[in-house]
């Protein structure tokens, strides 16, 4: 997508409703280069919980792309939002920035599921990235962020900057804030780790377990071959929050389904329905 | 740059005998070493280096110069609160209050008012306390110039590290003097460098920060972080 100034408004606009036992899509407004199709309802448990693929058109994102997305899940509402698959970071003119803002809210008892595919960062590549989340008290999301770097001409040549800031609120309060700016990856001689995700898990605020999700779940991540990773309870006692670390993006990913999963028992004990094999 | 009075304070304060159980943090080496990812001096220097300039000179420095020229405590406890939401790894959040926390107690016990004014409001509090934001209170009641505060501040992490790897016998101590000696180059680096009052406090320290949170799950350690 190519704008010449920054967009003030979003080209993916969603809003998940609660109507009865199901959750519905009560806005819908997309635009170039993001492309919506049918909604699936793909879980027994939650029953109500709705699942939606999002695609772009243009496959990746460009140096002068400006990129806003707005999601919200209503009172009671659940919906499991996913991208069709990794999505390229094209080298930016040099002065260019691909800019992407990402606002999600979760209204009391709404459950948001938000696990995008990895960010794959060309040569000269230069992201900034923001995403804000709103989660009341009661209401529960799972947001996941990863990236690679790759060079088609194998040559390791290294992106040109990436920047990102997510925070999340809990009843008004930034609950974490979590940044980076970084121009190389962390060097390192015995193992050269290219892929780097991490997820936070918003937990309602009657769940009572999250030193013990966190626990549980870095033994989990110890146990999936290649992936280096941890679990912790966030501040606030906002949830929990998981880095990943691995030589590669199938590592990374592992680690994403197995934090999904973990996510998903303890929140409802049973684990989510398989989307497809690449959607986590 | 600094006259002899002040040096003399750097040497008093990056000490790593200064009671303030700076020996009780690997930050990082303990797991790092345990999950074979830290294996001697050349791993060391990587670490030493990564720490600084995706952790120490992004995240810490910015914390303590803002909380330095802070107008009163109650900003500081402002930017303190910053630093505490800014940390989402438990064990790093617990290592960086604990650290913080007997610096500051050190400096109340020789009785400078700042810290004991800050002392006094940490009470009840437990998410206030963080190393850099302490360190801005301490030596700014020990005189220090911001400028050496920020050195000393830089320097007692390296000191840190370095110790941590002895005491694990990760490397040597004759090793350990190389590594400082060449962090020393790394830090005077990093400090002639601009730090603009506006930069938002930002880390990348993935590897750190998973060697840390996993620190929980491990049988035995011998540091906090």
């Amino acid at each position: 997508m190519t704008i010449a100034s920054p967009a003030n408004h979003a080209q993916l606009d969603l809003g998940f409703a609660r109507r009865g036992e199901r959750t519905v899509m009560a806005r819908r407004l997309f635009a170039w280069p993001f492309v919506l199709t049918r909604s699936f309802a793909l879980d027994t448990v939650p029953a109500h919980m709705l699942t939606v693929i999002v695609q772009t058109s243009s496959g990746a994102v460009h140096g002068e792309d400006r990129l806003i997305q707005r999601i919200r899940v209503a009172t009671g509402a659940a919906a499991h939002v996913t991208t069709q698959g990794a999505t390229a970071v094209h080298r930016a003119h040099p002065g260019f920035t691909s800019r992407e803002a990402i606002k999600l809210d979760v209204a009391p008892g709404g459950e948001l599921e938000f696990l995008q595919e990895p960010r794959i960062l060309f040569p000269e590549a230069a992201l900034d990235q923001t995403v804000e989340i709103e989660v009341a008290p009661s209401g529960a999301a799972i947001i996941a962020d990863a990236f690679t770097v790759h060079d088609p001409a194998g040559e390791h040549r290294p992106f040109r900057r990436l920047t990102s800031s997510t925070v999340l609120t809990r009843a008004g309060d930034p609950a974490v804030i979590d940044r980076l700016d970084i121009a190389a990856l962390p060097r390192r001689r015995a193992v050269r780790f290219e892929a780097f995700g991490t997820v936070l898990l918003a937990l309602p605020d009657s769940f009572a377990m999250c030193d013990e999700l966190a626990r549980t779940l870095t033994e989990r991540l110890g146990s999936l071959g290649d992936l280096y990773g941890a679990a912790s309870p966030l501040p606030m006692r906002a949830g929990v929050g998981i880095r990943l670390a691995a030589p590669d993006l199938r590592s990374v990913r592992a680690g994403i389904k197995a934090t999904w999963t973990a996510y998903r028992l303890a929140l409802h004990g049973v684990a989510p329905a398989d989307r497809r094999s690449s959607a986590t | 740059m600094f006259d002899a009075l002040t040096a003399l304070a750097l040497c008093q304060y990056g000490d790593s005998a200064y009671p303030a159980g700076g020996f009780a943090f690997s930050w990082g080496v303990e797991g790092l070493a345990a999950d074979g990812l830290l294996e001697g001096s050349a791993d060391l220097d990587e670490l030493i280096g990564e720490h600084l300039e995706a952790r120490w000179n992004t995240m810490d420095r910015p914390l303590l110069r803002r909380a330095f020229r802070a107008d009163d405590l109650e900003a500081v406890a402002a930017i303190d609160r910053l630093a505490d939401v800014s940390t989402p790894s438990a064990p790093m959040r617990e290592g960086s209050r604990r650290a913080g926390r007997a610096l500051l107690g050190v400096s109340a016990r020789l009785g400078h008012s700042r810290s004991r004014a800050y002392r006094a409001m940490l009470e009840g509090n437990e998410r206030l306390g963080h190393l850099p934001v302490v360190q801005a209170v301490v030596y700014r009641d020990g005189g220090l110039a911001l400028e050496a505060a920020e050195l000393v501040s830089g320097w007692t992490l390296v000191n840190g590290l370095a110790s941590a790897a002895v005491r694990l016998g990760v490397i040597g101590h004759v090793e350990a003097q190389s590594s400082l000696t060449a962090a020393r180059g790394h830090l005077a680096r990093l400090v002639a460098e601009p730090c603009p009052d506006e930069q938002r406090p930002s880390s990348f320290t993935p590897l750190i920060d998973i060697a840390i949170s996993r620190n929980p799950s491990r049988h035995v350690r011998m540091f906090t972080t």
